[in-house]
């Protein structure tokens, strides 16, 4: 029993604290972040397992957390406001070549992180070449530029 | 699955600004309270150290302190001083300090461990009636608030702790 508890509150904890932290923080994995990732993996291990290392438990656990995600891809399909909530939905940070600072700022995104998407998706130099700019869900921005002139 | 609308600058993309700004406040709201939970930590009250992580409390023979907040599965301390003043010292613990708490080991060992109605009395000597330090290894067994009553020599005291799961 304990080990299905502790596997549905940490997948939970997890999820909302992930989520909390603000998608740019999954978006590039810097060298900082693989050390983060790998700290709360430990973390997570030792939280998950306790000092049980029979093999049952890591049985039940792992059934426990497949069962959790399965049963939450449902709850997404059923509720599209759930799944808004758990995944998010892009964010629109420039349209028609108009910068909207209020995304920039609280999804805490740069221009410089922009105009970097821009010259890696499109070979684009300046901002003004940009059309759209879209937080995606995933924490990328993607780019759409604006037509060549002439 | 329906497809996204379109929107006014030609873009088909459902971006939901209102959730946004919902999700953007809430979100500040979470960073804060990480914040409060690590001062809490910091301060002891999730157990494992820290200033209000303990509680003394005080008797004619001396003074116990005990963990405020403990942790389950986590080893802490309950640590007994006695006075100076008598040959043979006298702790007791109820039987529901031991459903919650499993002993691992004490420091000094007891001359004699007793089973009494309400618990378990531990004596120890003491050699020109010196002062006595006692400290008790604890691991907890159950998360949840345990209340429990601990005596030195004859004077008892309310004792509680939570232990965090």
């Amino acid at each position: 029993m304990d080990s299905v508890i502790r596997g549905i509150v940490i997948y939970l904890f997890l999820l909302i604290v992930v989520r909390l932290s603000g998608r740019r923080t999954l978006a590039e994995i810097t060298a900082f972040d693989f050390v983060l990732l790998l700290i709360v993996a430990e973390t997570t291990q030792q939280a998950l397992l306790g000092d049980d290392f029979s093999l049952i438990n890591a049985v039940v656990l792992i059934l426990t957390l497949f069962v959790t995600d399965i049963a939450l891809s449902y709850v997404k399909k059923w509720s599209p406001k759930t799944a808004a909530m758990i995944d998010g939905s892009p964010t629109v940070l420039i349209s028609l070549g108009k910068v909207d600072q209020e995304a920039l700022n609280r999804a805490r995104v740069d221009l410089n992180d922009v105009l970097e998407a821009a010259r890696e998706q499109h070979g684009l130099e300046r901002l003004d070449q940009v059309k759209f700019a879209v937080l995606e869900v995933g924490g990328n921005i993607s780019i759409i530029p604006a037509e060549q002139q002439g | 699955m329906q497809a996204p609308p379109i929107r006014k600058d030609g873009l088909q993309l459902d971006e939901k600004r209102k959730l946004h700004r919902a999700f953007w406040a809430v979100e500040r709201v979470a960073w804060v309270t990480f914040a409060l939970v690590l001062v809490l930590a910091l301060a002891g009250l999730t157990g494992s150290g820290g200033p209000l992580s303990k509680v003394t409390v005080g008797f004619p023979a001396g003074e116990a302190e005990y963990p405020r907040v403990a942790r389950w599965e986590a080893s802490d301390e309950l640590l007994v001083r006695f006075n100076s003043g008598a040959e043979t010292r006298r702790l007791a613990l109820d039987h529901s300090f031991f459903e919650y708490f499993e002993v691992e080991g004490v420091q000094p060992e007891p001359e004699r461990t007793l089973t009494s109605h309400d618990g378990v009395v531990m004596e120890f000597s003491a050699q020109q009636s010196a002062p006595v330090k006692v400290i008790i290894y604890l691991r907890a067994l159950h998360a949840g608030l345990v209340n429990y009553r601990i005596g030195l020599d004859d004077s008892m005291a309310d004792a509680s702790t939570m232990i965090l799961p």
